[in-house]
């Protein structure tokens, strides 16, 4: 028999905020990274 | 031959680090302190060492190989790391952290049962047990045939040094440890980027190095490919990149048990998402080291290959002279474009003078791939790439940096190997030995057998390190299928804590059919590898569900 998960499902919470940071932070990564081979180029 | 200044580097190296696991690993008193530093270590320290778990001497080695060869399309593979990290941290981090947990795979048996427990702990050990072989193997040929060294003086250094001090000091030694060898390796990365760019010619500045790079297309960094059979495409990267990057560190023990070091779930989270943020620029400065490399060797006389002794076995059967010759003229030639395409930048003549200069290039190239051709006649799986860089620095850099960068690569050497020894052990002890010979018993035996896990796998992948010339391909075949166990994993996790309904004959099951989707696919298909933990992660979901809905209707029945 399974058992039951033993802690509550996971909640964005407080840390929505930095995890939105990171991920635009990321996409800026990819825009430099673009911007950097086009210049090269 | 190595300088004895560069010796008296490598010694101090070890004396450190020697010095620092001693100091921090003393006082070890349960298997919480030995396998999880007391759950008290900060976020800076678990976000460097992940980092160097994850940077082997490969890395450091193949991958400035690459850039030079290749260009800079491989960071791709990279392109979905950061957001696996954030899915991390609002999914299994969390879960595991709560639950206390020793190993990812304890958090299955508590959800479902022991045979998916078991099942999971010991793929992990089949795919890691020989793979830390093949991360001691690898970088020792490479710096024994460079640095013209026996490759079993290096592989006991990195296997006899690396097992010693986790068997001591434990997880919070390997810790701090990792910490200070990926400091090291950040040192020897931009040294060894300080060095390119200071060694290219007066005339040309960075920029025009840049550019003389991006002509050739090594500066490409995002390939905008639909093709799912291209590796390194933006596509392969997030997509594929996602679902591996979500495997290894939400499933791979050895990346697990750093985070769960933390004395926070905080301080869990910030060191993945330290990793988020650095990583890609990290590789990105690895890689540009690799392209601008190579525009260093337009202007300094790169040798025709660069594994010495491939070219010298071939030298010994073969005239060479008419090669050679050819070789220089080609070379001076390439420089003379080279220098001509870096004046005209921004001028009218840059066309023609580009033309010119990728004309060049191609000629060289010809007389390069004629000597490999010939080398490929008796030795097939020729590839030269992992010799650039270590011959750069053994040729190019003074006496001291050599041994600087020689104890970088040694450092990320030996921080994979510790991390993963002090993986296996723990799901030796904590998934099989407690779970079922000694249930419980004092602190003080646990260690004792913790210990002796430890010198056990150390001694295996050495031993299986200095046997690989002869056990090579039935390694290799093993570490290919590892490669295929962590996407199915990953889909089980995936059931654990995204469905209440799925049970552990589903889950068990699961994998099962998520490894073999994965090797029908490795077969059949020719998609990108990167595709292959997603493919194992949906069917081990999909075929998990449902299964675990047909036992629980018949259970329901009964």
């Amino acid at each position: 028999m399974s058992k039951e998960p033993d802690s509550p499902p996971p909640v964005l919470g407080t840390w929505r905020r930095v995890y939105l940071v990171v991920v635009a932070n990321t996409l800026f990564v990819y825009l430099l990274l673009l911007l950097f081979s086009a210049y090269a180029r | 031959m190595l300088h004895p200044i560069d010796w008296l580097v490598v010694a101090l190296y070890f004396g450190l680090i020697v010095f620092i696991g001693y100091r921090t690993g003393r006082g070890n008193k349960g298997l919480e302190d030995f396998f999880l530093a007391k759950r008290s270590m900060p976020w800076y320290a678990i976000g460097l060492s992940v980092m160097a778990t994850q940077a082997s001497a490969i890395t450091l080695v193949g991958t400035t190989g690459q850039g030079y060869v290749n260009g800079m399309r491989f960071i791709q593979i990279y392109f979905g790391l950061p957001l696996a990290m954030v899915i991390l941290c609002f999914t299994l981090v969390p879960f595991f952290y709560r639950a206390k947990v020793f190993t990812a795979y304890e958090y299955l048996e508590k959800r479902f049962d022991g045979k998916t427990r078991s099942l999971t702990s010991f793929l992990f050990l089949l795919g890691r047990g020989l793979s830390d072989a093949v991360v001691i193997y690898a970088p020792s040929v490479i710096l024994a045939i460079v640095f013209g060294v026996d490759e079993k003086i290096i592989i006991i250094m990195i296997g006899v040094g690396a097992t010693l001090y986790t068997a001591i000091g434990g997880m919070r030694a390997v810790m701090w440890v990792e910490m200070w060898q990926m400091l090291i390796i950040l040192l020897g990365i931009f040294f060894c980027l300080g060095s390119v760019i200071f060694g290219l010619p007066d005339e040309i500045s960075l920029t025009d190095a840049i550019r003389i790079a991006g002509a050739t297309g090594r500066t490409d960094t995002v390939d905008f490919n639909p093709d799912p059979n291209v590796t390194y495409t933006i596509w392969t990267g997030i997509f594929g990149g996602i679902f591996l990057m979500l495997s290894y560190f939400g499933t791979d023990q050895s990346q697990v048990q750093r985070y769960l070091t933390a004395r926070s779930l905080t301080e869990s989270r910030l060191s993945l998402l330290f990793n988020a943020v650095f990583k890609i620029p990290l590789q990105f400065v690895i890689l540009l080291a690799g392209a601008l490399l190579f525009v260093f060797y337009q202007f300094d006389k790169p040798p025709v290959v660069f594994n010495p002794v491939a070219y010298e076995r071939l030298a010994g059967g073969q005239d060479m002279s008419r090669i050679e010759a050819d070789y220089d003229a080609a070379f001076e030639s390439r420089r003379a474009a080279a220098m001509s395409f870096a004046e005209s930048l921004g001028g009218g003549d840059e066309p023609d003078a580009r033309s010119e200069f990728l004309a060049a290039d191609v000629e060289l190239s010809n007389v390069r791939n004629e000597v490999v051709d010939l080398i490929k006649q008796t030795d097939p799986d020729f590839n030269d790439t992992n010799y650039v860089f270590p011959t750069f620095v053994l040729t190019k850099l003074p006496v001291g940096i050599v041994g600087l960068i020689l104890v970088a690569i040694f450092a990320a050497a030996m921080s994979t190997v510790e991390s993963e020894l002090t993986s296996l052990s723990t799901a030796t002890v904590v998934d099989f030995y407690r779970r079922y010979v000694r249930k419980s018993a004092e602190d003080r035996h646990y260690l004792v057998v913790s210990r002796l896990a430890i010198m056990f796998w150390g001694g295996f992948a050495t031993f299986c390190a200095l046997y690989m010339g002869r056990l090579g391909s039935a390694i290799e075949a093993v570490n290919r299928i590892g490669s295929y166990f962590y996407g199915p994993i990953l889909g089980v996790f995936v059931l654990a804590i995204g469905t209440r309904r799925a049970n552990g004959h589903g889950a068990f099951l699961g994998i099962l059919l998520g490894i073999g989707a994965v090797q029908l696919t490795a077969r059949y298909s020719g998609v990108s590898y990167l595709y292959y933990n997603l493919v194992g992660a949906v069917v081990a979901v999909a075929f998990g569900y449902a299964i675990s809905r047909v036992f629980s209707s018949s259970e329901r029945s009964v």
